[in-house]
């Protein structure tokens, strides 16, 4: 058997080009797709069509690279988006208004957590305080699950709202939380309750008016 | 990456049209931080320019930075020497870092394949891919006796550059393979740091 001799120009020739290769492929590997290989020989060379198809991978390589980057670009603006409009959210999933004088109303839509609810109780204890509100009513029309989490949630807002000398009346309890609040054993019997929005309102609207009346005029009823 | 309009960056008149691989300036950094103590560190990094103290750490290897990102820190480990032979040392040292981290990352698989017959011919793209400005070439008429001239040409104003080279030039002929590997810079002094032209005389074994 004969050994094929290798001439030794060839082999450098061969190796240098090899080198050339191995550094184009680790400018790629680093990140940079700018990188093309350049050789003088003829197209139809071996090497040479070699040098082509490298070249034609990292330009592919290259265009799929500003694809992602745009891609990731508008992602990143796209969760920037998100990041508002979830503040957004949080900032209306807590609107505390004044309905009636020294009368606040909270309405509860979706599900209640422990953040969402500390942020709720944080903003209504903030307007009683503004306000010097003598009730409020948190209206709950818009809860269709109640489990003893938010009952709890609830009962604690409610304790606050004692604190800082004001009546907590909850509203808008539908039959089926009734039912569950009372299968749960869950005792909210600390709290005033009223059928919807509109009773709560002129209760606490009724009640005020006659306190009025009575520090400036007897009672009418005293006088017949 | 910036540079003015003129080409200076405003500090010390120094010439930024030249830039360098962000790769180099990590490096750079990483000697900085490995050997000295925290307080010559401190004092380092504090003397740096703001340009290359904003940008202190966040460097992207394969990105391209004026030469002042480079050569803040080259001027800042030879000033904190005592003397200038101790300057040079330190700045061969800092070298011998680049190189070494050159060869287990971007240049891995170049060195297994690596020559200083190879080295020879590839010298000037081995620097062009990690500069812009200046030119490095090689003689290769004495290879055959294990000795080899490279010329460094239009630095100017690349201060303290050449004395890594040395060290950089050393780290890869012993990561070929070689022994006893040595080498004379002509042309560079710390009083001169930054000269147009310097030389480099290789020999190993």
């Amino acid at each position: 058997m004969t050994e094929r001799q290798t001439d030794p120009r060839i082999a450098e020739t061969i190796l240098e080009h090899v080198a050339d290769i191995l550094l184009a492929l680790s400018d790629v590997g680093a990140g940079d797709y700018s990188t093309r290989l350049r050789t003088s020989l003829p197209d139809d060379h071996p090497l040479g069509t070699l040098y082509t198809g490298i070249n034609e991978m990292i330009a592919s390589l290259q265009a799929e690279q500003e694809r992602s980057s745009v891609y990731r670009r508008e992602l990143e603006e796209k969760l920037a988006m998100i990041e508002v409009q979830r503040a957004a959210i949080r900032e209306l999933s807590t609107p505390v208004m004044e309905v009636w004088d020294g009368v606040l109303c909270l309405p509860v839509v979706g599900a209640l957590d422990g953040a969402r609810s500390s942020e709720m109780t944080e903003a209504l204890l903030r307007a009683i305080v503004d306000k010097k509100a003598r009730t409020t009513i948190i209206d709950i029309t818009g809860i269709q699950v109640m489990d003893t989490g938010t009952a709890d949630h609830f009962l604690r807002m409610a304790k606050a709202v004692r604190l800082l000398g004001a009546q907590c009346v909850l509203t808008g309890i539908n039959p089926g939380i009734a039912q569950t609040i009372v299968h749960m054993g869950v005792d909210l019997s600390d709290l005033v309750t009223h059928r919807t929005l509109r009773d709560a309102l002129q209760d606490s609207v009724d009640g005020h008016d006659d306190d009025e009346f009575y520090e400036h005029e007897p009672p009418r009823r005293a006088l017949t | 990456m910036s540079t003015t309009k003129d080409g200076t960056n405003g500090n010390d008149g120094e010439n930024t049209l030249g830039m360098t691989r962000g790769y180099i300036v990590q490096s750079c950094i990483a000697y900085v931080d490995r050997t000295y103590d925290a307080a010559t560190r401190a004092r380092i990094h504090a003397g740096l320019p703001a340009e290359v103290k904003a940008l202190a750490g966040r460097h992207n290897p394969v990105d391209w930075y004026p030469r002042i990102h480079t050569t803040a820190f080259f001027r800042a480990i030879a000033l904190n020497e005592p003397s200038d032979d101790d300057a040079y040392r330190a700045l061969f040292r800092c070298g011998r870092s680049i190189a070494e981290t050159a060869t287990h990352t971007f240049m891995k698989q170049v060195m297994k394949i690596i020559s200083p017959a190879l080295f020879t011919k590839k010298v000037s793209d081995l620097w062009a891919r990690d500069h812009r400005g200046g030119r490095l070439t090689a003689d290769a008429a004495r290879l055959d006796e294990n000795r080899l001239t490279v010329h460094l040409t239009d630095i100017e104003g690349f201060d303290y550059v050449a004395p890594t080279a040395s060290g950089y030039f050393c780290y890869a002929f012993e990561a070929m393979g070689k022994t006893d590997v040595e080498c004379v810079l002509t042309g560079w002094s710390m009083q001169k740091p930054g000269p147009r032209d310097v030389a480099f005389d290789l020999k190993w074994k």
